[in-house]
């Protein structure tokens, strides 16, 4: 199947990815220069290591450049939807209102608008919708574009493994086969801890220890908030939908009842803003919200998800025998839900309404145009490389063997591990939803192999792949491309690299005392 | 601006529009080479053409390349 597992082969094929962290947050090259040559590097060790011959390579290559389809379509939108808003002004609105709202205070902005906000676009839409559009509000704000986009990824992590109307915890329950009871509770005990840290972070993210000091109490008031919301949802209610509801939550607690607060209360009057200009320059993301819900929380969904389009795609083998089975329809867009027609629809709309109410000008149309191709291309070399890097690794065997090599060396602490295989999985495909099907069974496997329980190593899979969707070079290129900095994303990956990192570990921690200490005899 | 000046000055705009000093427009090329790849190498896979699956892989490369250089 594999190359025998050694701490040779581990190294060699971790290459790849050491390449593009040493590449990006070290020297700092762009995603695009790092990923290209990370293509390189992966056919060369999956090639002469792994035993991929041509056609594999042509094949993963080519399941790498139509996965990106899906994420361009966003990235593309994403961009329009916030040039068409910063051309008709209403950027400044927008900012404005929020500024007065959280009376000025940047510690609740920056809360509300990178961790509530995105938490709950992310229950309901996901696939990166949530960084695409949150971000550019923090920049139009004047938060720093590296922090602005570090905070959207760090903040909409722990809410992915139930977003997307839970299409990630719904790979988990299939690829593992276990009982949904038990993994809805510890997949939501996992998140809810990743949750209670991300707070933090962002504030620390922010400003370092005074950031903390000054936003600690919001943290903790929002964490508590969706976090509790989480595990009464997830457990009592649906899991799908926990997260929609634990970012209502949020936004309420972080938007309306914080600011009147003794903490945060201001000497400004929160209720003079110009509420009738704020909607109208807010009528994008109305109109995107009411299309998300109107498609994905309706029969709509159903019908309109029928059309989809897909690439059949042979089997592939290495010399080694590790199989790669045929596909019909490798990974299928449907063209009327996926979250890019949805944004293409609001831009639209938004053009629509903005022309009628005097807003919109034509000469505005070539404006907006240059300056979605000049902040989307860099955006979009930087998810092509990195993707066929990424599908050459997976196609080649050199995923399996990083997670089953990290899980022969560490034996007993796997627990520890475990969300850091999740994490690996979301940062090779840019998804939690993949990363599950990806190691979801595997991870069942080992837990059974090591005697531990196979509802706590399942959850901490995701739990970690949930997280690291805040480092996934797509989604940091995604990110970088909405804040205006495109060639900057080794800043991005270093800024919130580190607090990915200690959130997957104390999540991992937690695991291994629920696993050997709390609960040994689980199933 | 006589006819000889006009020439030079079109030429000129022509040769910075199809130079590749902008890293941008390399990064855009590289995109491009990429996705007109794509259907040939698709076919290249699905037909069995050998010979196509390298040449190809060979355009992915250059893809790559372009992109490692302009990035």
């Amino acid at each position: 199947m594999l190359p025998s597992v050694t701490l040779g082969s581990w190294l060699l094929a971790f290459l790849p990815i050491a390449m593009i962290l040493l590449l990006m947050m070290v020297l700092r090259w762009s995603g695009g220069r790092a990923g290209g040559l990370s293509w390189f590097m992966a056919c060369g060790v999956a090639a002469m290591l792994f035993g991929a011959d041509a056609d594999l390579l042509a094949v993963a290559s080519l399941k790498g450049l139509w996965t990106t389809v899906f994420i361009l379509y966003i990235i593309w939108g994403a961009m329009l939807l916030y040039n068409v808003v910063t051309e008709v002004g209403a950027f400044d609105i927008i900012a404005d209102t929020f500024t007065r709202l959280t009376g000025g205070d940047r510690m609740l902005q920056i809360l509300v608008l990178g961790w509530a906000f995105p938490s709950f676009l992310q229950g309901v839409c996901g696939f990166g919708t949530c960084v695409a559009v949150s971000a550019p509000l923090l920049v139009g704000l004047g938060f720093p574009p590296i922090t602005a986009a570090a905070a959207a990824l760090l903040g909409h992590g722990w809410s992915v493994t139930f977003g997307s109307l839970g299409s990630s915890y719904a790979a988990l329950v299939s690829m593992t086969g276990l009982s949904e009871a038990g993994l809805a509770l510890w997949s939501s005990i996992f998140v809810v801890i990743a949750c209670l840290l991300t707070g933090p972070s962002i504030c620390l993210l922010y400003r370092g220890w005074g950031g903390l000091k000054r936003g600690i109490v919001a943290s903790l008031f929002i964490g508590i908030s969706m976090g509790a919301t989480t595990l009464v949802v997830a457990n009592f209610l649906s899991p799908y939908i926990s997260s929609v509801l634990s970012g209502v939550v949020g936004l309420v607690v972080g938007g309306m009842v914080l600011p009147r607060t003794p903490w945060y209360a201001t000497a400004e009057d929160t209720e003079e803003a110009d509420s009738q200009s704020f909607h109208s320059a807010f009528t994008p993301y109305y109109l995107l919200l009411a299309l998300v819900l109107g498609v994905y929380l309706t029969p709509l969904s159903d019908l309109l998800g029928r059309f989809e389009v897909g690439l059949s795609f042979p089997a592939t083998e290495t010399a080694h025998g590790f199989v790669v089975e045929a596909v019909e329809t490798y990974s299928p867009i449907a063209l009327l839900t996926t979250p890019g027609t949805l944004i293409l629809g609001a831009v639209l709309l938004s053009i629509l309404y903005f022309k009628r109410v005097g807003m919109w000008k034509p000469e505005m149309k070539s404006k907006v145009f240059s300056s979605v191709f000049r902040q989307a291309v860099p955006a979009t070399v930087t998810v092509m490389t990195m993707s066929m890097m990424a599908v050459v690794m997976m196609d080649s065997g050199m995923t399996t063997l990083l997670a089953e090599g990290t899980a022969d060396f560490t034996r007993t602490a796997y627990p520890i591990v475990a969300p850091f295989i999740g994490l690996l999985g979301s940062f090779m495909t840019g998804s939690n939803t993949s990363s599950n099907i990806l190691f979801g069974a595997f991870q069942r496997d080992v837990a059974m192999l090591l005697g531990a329980s196979g509802w706590i190593v399942a959850a901490l899979q995701t739990a970690g792949a949930s997280v690291g969707n805040a480092v996934t070079p797509m989604n940091v290129a995604l990110s970088s491309a909405v804040t205006g900095t495109a060639g900057r994303e080794g800043e991005i990956i270093t800024k919130s690299m580190g607090y990915t990192l200690v959130i997957t570990l104390i999540v991992g921690l937690c695991g291994y005392v629920a696993t050997f200490y709390l609960f040994p005899g689980l199933p | 601006m006589t006819k000889s000046e006009e020439k030079v000055g079109v030429a000129r705009r022509l040769a910075r529009a199809c130079s590749i000093t902008d890293n941008r427009k390399g990064l855009f090329l590289s995109a491009v080479v990429a996705w007109g790849n794509f259907a040939f190498l698709y076919w290249a896979v699905t037909a069995g053409s050998d010979l196509g699956v390298i040449a190809g892989l060979s355009i992915c490369g250059l893809s790559c390349g372009l992109a490692a250089y302009f990035g």
